[in-house]
């Protein structure tokens, strides 16, 4: 039915209308014929013509009927589709401004962090405290660089 | 020649009928840009350190976490709405 696709519309209805209409007109003039002067003789080719376009007719327009279906169907799925796209912009505004907004609050707590540090608890550490021995300094860049191993396991990999 | 036209038509028929329609195939939309940067590496301390500079480094370090978890958790929300939103689609 890809051939359909092409085609307008009305012009496949017209077609699949016509050949119906003209099935059932030949088959009914199939059985009549014989009364008919000058065209008794056609009879069997009148009943023939008209089965064969009756059944292209009903095939053709359950087809078409079929195509419009999907038809529907696809313009349907294009609507939701539209649908979905405008909603998953309005969404990842959405996200957007909540990550940024994240972001500005969490740099702006740090910030105010290291002035109250700077300003108050400097001030409480004698200068013996101050200095950190390099143990300490040793786990903590460990402890900073946990993932490494998993880092480069993967670096290798690849 | 009917024997012809017969088999003509049949085959025609036939063909006519495996047709399909094309499928409507929504997109995958791109996440935010901002969601979609790596997390920052942990600061270290150099060696000679002192408490002044491991707070101030504590202090980065746990920044870089939170950032790093509010993206993910961002990424979260925005897969879960977006199934949601792509999974009506049917």
């Amino acid at each position: 039915m890809w051939i359909l696709q092409l085609l307008p519309d009305s012009l496949i209805l017209w077609f699949c209308n016509i050949l119906l209409l003209a099935g059932i007109v030949l088959t009914l003039l199939g059985f009549f014929v014989h009364k008919i002067p000058f065209l008794y003789q056609y009879q069997l080719p009148f009943k023939i013509a008209g089965v064969l376009l009756l059944a292209a007719g009903v095939y053709f327009r359950g087809g078409y009927s079929v195509e419009m279906t999907w038809r529907e169907r696809v313009a349907e799925l294009e609507k939701k589709v539209v649908a979905a796209e405008n909603q998953s912009a309005v969404v990842n505004t959405v996200f957007r401004d909540r990550v940024v907004y994240r972001d500005k609050i969490v740099r702006e707590q740090a910030e105010t962090l290291v002035q109250v540090v700077e300003r108050e608890v400097f001030r409480t550490i004698t200068p013996e405290c101050n200095n950190l021995p390099n143990d300490l300094i040793e786990v903590h860049n460990r402890a900073a660089k946990l993932n490494e191993a998993v880092q480069k396991m993967e670096s290798e990999s690849k | 020649m009917t024997k012809q036209l017969v088999i003509f038509t049949a085959i025609a028929l036939t063909l006519v009928g495996c047709a399909t329609p094309v499928p409507v195939r929504p997109v995958w939309p791109d996440a935010p840009t901002e969601i979609q940067q790596p997390c920052l590496p942990l600061r270290q301390l150099e060696t000679g350190a002192t408490l002044k500079d491991l707070m101030m480094t504590v202090i980065e370090n746990y920044a870089a976490y939170h950032h790093c978890a509010s993206k993910t958790q961002t990424w979260q929300d925005w897969h879960r709405e977006h199934k949601k939103i792509y999974e009506g689609i049917k």
